[in-house]
């Protein structure tokens, strides 16, 4: 339909000048901080001369006004050159590539399982509102929203890796494993994965138990529904087709919302589970100064959040006809 | 035997009574309006008829469709009874459509809710109903959302799911209400053509007694939860017999053609109808009531007289009775005299 093409290419439109606020931000980032890569580089060198950090200045374009090291910076973006890390000895954009997929597989898993334990837990509470059911699932969401993720974390380390021994505590994969197979791998990977993803799922989901919860209630008392029951529609019909298609709406936004969010959780979660994704490179580049990586992950990361907010918006509009018009 | 007979329905929410021992039946093929002021119990009758009224009410009495006692029913009796015997209109066709989903994707689910037809005959029966309840071009509106309707139009639409598997029975609540006046005589007449094509009954829920004398039979007029009167709608308009109903009728504007008649204030009512729950002890409309004296402390009973009925201690109606109600069956002509 070309109402819904206009649609998608007015969202790309607007979400350009969105990706080059980041970069122009990333960019006031790293000037604004004391000092510049010279500086670095010759201080730890321990001893150097005028004319060293001039060759330095030069060698890394830092003698030419700040408009055209701007100009160069764009340039090397759009190149996917994000500069070189001196810390890891490699271009931040092979790091950044390296590390990306096991984050990506993180906080997807994460989300889809709050999402799904979320929905349903919601959905109960819901449809048993006021019972003891409904008062267990409130005080354990407030719970999961209130605990701290680093601390949850460790909890299920002790738990499930040291006291029941069933899942490992820490990595992607087993050390020094004998893969007898592409099955055998994804399953020692799938294991490595459960204890993180639900430790990052458990904010995300208590949002969702919530959301879930009040938004069924608020399509519960609408007409529709009264219209859907007096068509002599089952129960189970009535709360999937009707109420929970409309609950839907407010998930998704907020989901968009926690997209951002959930990436610095990871920072968190696999710091403390040795995950070797983009945000524990983040962790170690901000603990050995390696500005160049911190800000190539910056800017990765929310170049993700908007792609993935743009996602969002088109499955808004393709659940809810109401939105072209109302644009 | 009527299609539908009702016996001491009563509604309650905890202490507050509802619906108060209301009883009335309709035939195959009548209309009946049941006419009253916001909050009299006239919505929460529809509901109850259909067992939809919601948690933390009560229904009790008898409800016999057809001879089936529809509140003994188990609940997936019900809803197979819900939608296919009995068919709902409501009366705000802004809010009563899902939507997110299509028109024709509504109409079709009230159609397989009950028959065993397959997804393409179905829509194929959708679009049959939105020609029936005249919607233009309706095969390609189909895969048209709600808000691309106007408020007739999703009345209309309203009105197709409600006689979706050819119902027994068909419940207008309030169905003009939210709508303009040019429409609501397009509803109004809609309701009445397909009332007669499909020999259905017809249970029209209204406070516009215009609503009434365009198209009902016989009117039940309730007032705090009871029935006061009940009257084939000519003799009603002729000759109301309860109070409240003369005050009704006073407090309609009237339209005159020719010489403009002496300036008149339009009649109110004084008071408001008492909420359930705080109905006042005896006969309930007494309060507001000009008539009233020291024998209105009690309950009136109900007096019957042939099919029509009023419970109210100031009326005779054994004794008004003979006076001649006028029989008309041509409508314009008491529509005239109105």
């Amino acid at each position: 339909m070309p109402t819904s093409l206009r649609y998608v290419f007015r969202r790309l439109v607007q979400a350009l000048p969105m990706a080059f606020a980041i970069v122009l931000l990333n960019f006031l980032l790293l000037k604004l901080t004391p000092g510049d890569l010279a500086d670095v580089i010759a201080g730890e060198s321990g001893s150097a001369t005028p004319e060293f950090m001039e060759n330095l200045r030069r060698l890394y374009g830092l003698d030419i006004p700040v408009h055209l090291q701007f100009l160069n910076y764009i340039q090397g973006i759009l190149h996917f050159d994000l500069g070189y890390s001196f810390r890891q000895g490699m271009p931040v954009g092979e790091l950044i590539l390296e590390r990306l997929p096991a984050t990506i597989l993180l906080s997807l898993t994460a989300i889809l399982f709050a999402l799904l334990v979320g929905v349903l837990l919601g959905v109960v509470a819901a449809r048993s509102r006021g019972s003891l059911l409904d008062e267990a699932i409130s005080v354990v969401s407030t719970m999961g929203f209130a605990t701290p993720l680093f601390w949850v974390g460790l909890m299920l380390i002790v738990l499930f890796s040291i006291e029941l021994r069933w899942l490992p505590s820490a990595g992607m994969v087993t050390v020094g494993a004998d893969y007898r197979g592409r099955w055998d791998e994804w399953l020692d990977i799938g294991r490595h994965l459960v204890l993180p993803a639900v430790t990052l799922s458990l904010f995300f989901l208590s949002i969702y138990v919530r959301i879930t919860r009040s938004a069924m209630l608020e399509v519960y008392g609408l007409d529709f529904v009264r219209t859907a029951r007096a068509k002599g529609l089952t129960e189970a019909r009535v709360v999937i087709r009707h109420v929970l298609r409309n609950a839907l709406l407010p998930i998704v936004t907020v989901t968009g919302l926690q997209l951002g969010a959930i990436f610095g959780g990871t920072v968190v979660v696999e710091t403390v589970f040795g995950w070797p994704g983009l945000g524990r490179l983040a962790q170690e580049a901000v603990f050995s100064r390696d500005v160049n990586l911190l800000l190539g992950i910056f800017l990765c990361s929310s170049f993700i959040v908007i792609v993935v907010n743009l996602a969002v918006d088109l499955l808004y509009a393709a659940l809810d006809p109401r939105v072209e018009v109302r644009q | 035997m009527s299609l539908l007979e009702v016996e001491d329905l009563t509604v309650r929410f905890g202490d507050a009574v509802v619906v108060d021992r209301l009883s009335f039946s309709v035939e195959a093929g009548e209309t009946l309006a049941i006419v009253g002021e916001s909050g009299c119990g006239k919505s929460m009758t529809a509901l109850a008829l259909t067992r939809l009224v919601a948690p933390p009410g009560r229904i009790g009495g008898r409800v016999r469709l057809d001879g089936l006692d529809l509140t003994g029913l188990p609940e997936a009796r019900m809803r197979a009874v819900r939608g296919d015997r009995i068919g709902i209109v409501f009366q705000d066709p802004m809010s009563a459509l899902n939507p997110v989903l299509t028109v024709g994707e509504q109409v079709a689910e009230a159609v397989r809710a009950h028959s065993p037809l397959g997804a393409r005959a179905a829509r194929a029966r959708a679009a049959e109903l939105l020609d029936l309840v005249h919607i233009p071009d309706a095969h390609r509106r189909l895969d048209d959302h709600p808000h691309r309707f106007s408020g007739g139009m999703r009345q209309r639409v309203a009105i197709a799911i409600a006689i979706a598997a050819n119902p027994a029975l068909l419940i207008a609540d309030e169905p003009t209400t939210a709508l303009d006046v040019t429409i609501q005589a397009q509803i109004l007449c809609l309701l009445d053509e397909l009332r007669r094509d499909l020999g259905m009954g017809l249970i029209l829920i209204t406070h516009d007694l215009g609503v009434v004398a365009e198209t009902a039979d016989r009117v039940l007029v309730m007032y705090a939860g009871r029935k006061v009167e009940e009257q084939d709608t000519p003799g009603l308009f002729a000759a109301p017999l309860h109070p409240y109903t003369r005050r009704l009728m006073g407090a309609k504007p009237r339209l005159t053609l020719g010489e403009p008649p002496p300036r008149q204030r339009l009649q109110e009512i004084p008071g408001l109808v008492p909420l359930p729950g705080a109905i006042p002890p005896g006969c309930a409309f007494a309060p507001r009531c000009a008539d009233a004296d020291a024998g209105c402390a009690a309950v009136p009973p109900l007096q019957r007289h042939g099919r029509a009925a009023v419970a109210c201690h100031k009326v005779d109606l054994a004794a008004r009775a003979p006076r001649q109600i006028p029989r008309w069956t041509d409508r314009s002509q008491w529509r005239a005299a109105e």
